[in-house]
């Protein structure tokens, strides 16, 4: 978890330095992409958010000195990529055999970027794509961005009380979901 | 909330979901994704070279750019608003040039036959000091204001 204030990467970030990026990346580049896939389902989607995200960061890298939490930053900063991910793809109108193609394409490449998973695994991920969007990605942020819920207020915009109650809603409503489909 | 808070139950869906298998980002990811960093810092540099300017100057250059266009933006605005309220002003010239009281009294008479002597006087001496009213707007289409314009214009064209 990076600290309020703290952290000396900020520093490299704000000036440009392509080794800070790289350092950037490794540090949460496998979390954020884990997130994204949480939010949006989609492995594809959750490359192009990745790289929003970064790329976000270089073009306000001057504004980089106000940024207290890194962390919550740039989950900040994939919300709003996969906000925009997800409108995009919302407007894209789609042939009713284009929608079927596309979905089964997903679904092999969900398959194949996925490790191995036993059938209460792949219950599990079933049951997180029926929660609704805000429970869906509470979980995200929390399960694959692995932040705390002061972290999780910040990029929501709400208080850590609301924050974390919404992530108990959400594992009792997954785990209704589980029991009503075991 | 912190997670011991969460009922036993809550908390096994929690580690179960934190345990599970979870996706990997494909390995090209980060070549990608660290590739088009590096072409959005050296494109960055190289503009911020070209114009021979810092990355503060940059900023100072567009914050001076953004006041610039706003404060031409309000000189624009305050130029058209200026225009319609000039546009729309009347002057009451055109009963300036009536002769005297009893010439736009005659020209009430004439307009309106049956009005008593009174009213007659009444409207005139109103219509006289009107014409010494400083410039105010003129709503054009409301109903008494055109009532007044058509007997100015009467007077008007008496003179």
């Amino acid at each position: 978890m990076t600290r309020p204030g703290t952290d000396p990467l900020l520093a490299d970030l704000a000036a440009g330095r392509a080794e800070a990026f790289e350092a950037l990346y490794d540090r949460f580049g496998r979390r954020l992409y884990r997130a994204a896939w949480g939010v949006l389902g989609s492995p594809q989607e959750a490359e192009d958010a990745v790289q929003d995200v970064l790329l976000a960061v270089v073009r306000s890298r001057e504004r980089l000195a106000d940024v207290r939490d890194l962390t919550a930053y740039l989950f900040a900063s994939l919300r709003r990529a996969a906000g925009r991910l997800a409108a995009r793809r919302a407007r894209q109108p789609v042939a009713a055999h284009a929608l079927v193609q596309e979905v089964a394409d997903a679904s092999a490449e969900a398959a194949a970027g996925r490790p191995d998973e036993g059938p209460h695994a792949d219950r599990l991920r079933q049951a997180l794509g029926r929660l609704p969007p805000e429970q869906r990605e509470v979980i995200a942020l929390k399960i694959d961005g692995e932040l705390t819920f002061a972290q999780i207020a910040d990029v929501l915009g709400v208080s850590i009380n609301t924050a974390a109650s919404r992530y108990r809603y959400a594992l009792q409503k997954l785990r209704r979901s589980l029991g009503e489909t075991s | 909330m912190q997670p011991s808070e969460l009922p036993p139950e809550l908390e096994r869906l929690e580690r179960e979901l934190a345990g599970g298998p979870r996706p990997e980002a494909p390995p090209e990811l980060r070549d990608r994704v660290l590739g088009s960093v590096r072409a959005e810092l050296e494109g960055g540099e190289r503009a911020s070279a070209g114009r021979g300017e810092t990355a503060p100057a940059r900023s100072r250059a567009s914050g001076w750019l953004s006041f610039a266009v706003g404060l031409a933006l309000g000189v624009l605005l305050w130029m058209n608003l200026s225009l319609s309220a000039a546009q729309a002003t009347s002057y009451g010239r055109h009963l300036r040039s009536a002769a005297s009281l009893e010439t736009t009294a005659d020209r009430i008479r004439e307009l309106l036959p049956d009005l008593p002597e009174e009213e007659v006087r009444r409207h005139a001496m109103a219509l006289r000091a009107g014409s010494d009213l400083a410039p105010c707007p003129s709503v054009a289409g409301r109903p008494a204001a055109g009532r007044l314009r058509g007997l100015t214009e009467l007077l008007s064209e008496g003179d």
